[in-house]
């Protein structure tokens, strides 16, 4: 378990981001040198070179972005779906990455598969149907 | 940990509050987890009206709570329809709670969508870009099951809804 800013207890997820500074410094979202985990408020994007997901299992399995903080302004959140209510609940935890330029915007979406899609809008809709 | 997101629900003249609810169920009756075949609907006539949030009950490490969507999938029975106040364009902002009826709806008066939106539907503070930061409450998401003298069965569906998680 790792301990947030305000000392909330935040488990790992199946994917985190790595921040790599200009300096090649990093800034990783949950550090096991001192079991903490850092908000991606924290990131400084004015100094920030690549910004990698990276499986926490295989960490084989990553996927970077080469930063370039005069065009563009980092994005990440989970997109959490939740199926089914009041049947057999599903939860579907979607890891979304990516960047807004100044009339554009390139967001990542990692499935629960492993799969990686692409696109240029925020509220892309997946239509996932349960069987 | 993540955020820790639930369905609460509002009954009664007191707004009595329910949380984490086990099921959706539309009935004869202003209640809550309700056992369909113990209050079945009249053809022709309303469900109660449902009253409900999106809760956060613990943010976890995360720092925030946004773009709320609900919809319902699979069809419903005979030719009943489902109403809701939620949307994705011209937010009614906020409602204000009043005890669930089963006439007609004045406050659910959109169609429920039967896919997820192609942007958020339920507000949080009276805006659809609204934010929780902490644990709380979305705005009320009101809907109703509208049956059809016709109508002989109902139906099994369910409810989704969709968040995102700043962390």
């Amino acid at each position: 378990m790792y301990k947030s800013r305000t000392g909330q207890e935040v488990e790992l997820e199946r994917y985190m981001w790595i921040a790599q500074y200009n300096d090649d410094s990093v800034l990783m979202q949950f550090n096991d040198d001192d079991n903490t985990f850092h908000n991606f408020d924290e990131i400084d994007q004015s100094k920030l070179k690549t910004f990698r997901m990276v499986n926490t299992t295989d960490p084989k399995v990553f996927f970077d972005i080469r930063f370039n903080p005069e065009t563009m302004k980092l994005i990440h959140f989970y997109r959490n779906q939740r199926l089914r209510i009041g049947a057999e609940d599903l939860k579907i935890r979607l890891y979304c990455f990516g960047y807004e330029k100044k009339d554009s915007v390139v967001l990542n979406f990692i499935l629960p598969d492993g799969g990686l899609v692409t696109a240029d809008d925020k509220n892309f809709v997946f239509n996932f149907t349960v069987s | 940990m993540a955020a820790t997101v639930a369905i609460a629900e509002f009954n009664g003249a007191g707004e009595t509050k329910t949380a984490s609810i086990t099921n959706s169920n539309m009935g004869s009756t202003d209640a809550v987890n309700l056992v369909v075949a113990t209050y079945p609907i009249v053809p022709g006539e309303n469900s109660y009206e449902k009253w409900q949030k999106i809760e956060v009950t613990n943010i976890g490490g995360s720092t925030a709570i946004q773009n709320l969507k609900v919809w319902r999938t699979t069809a419903l029975g005979g030719s009943a329809v489902h109403v809701t106040n939620a949307r994705t364009s011209a937010y009614g902002g906020a409602e204000t709670y009043a005890q669930p009826v089963a006439t007609d709806s004045t406050v659910a008066d959109q169609t429920m969508p039967t896919s997820e939106p192609a942007s958020a539907n339920l507000g949080i503070g009276g805006a659809l870009a609204g934010a929780l930061t902490a644990a709380g409450l979305s705005d009320y998401l009101v809907h109703q099951i509208q049956t059809d003298a016709g109508d002989v069965a109902g139906a099994s569906c369910t409810m989704n809804y969709q968040y995102d998680e700043i962390a």
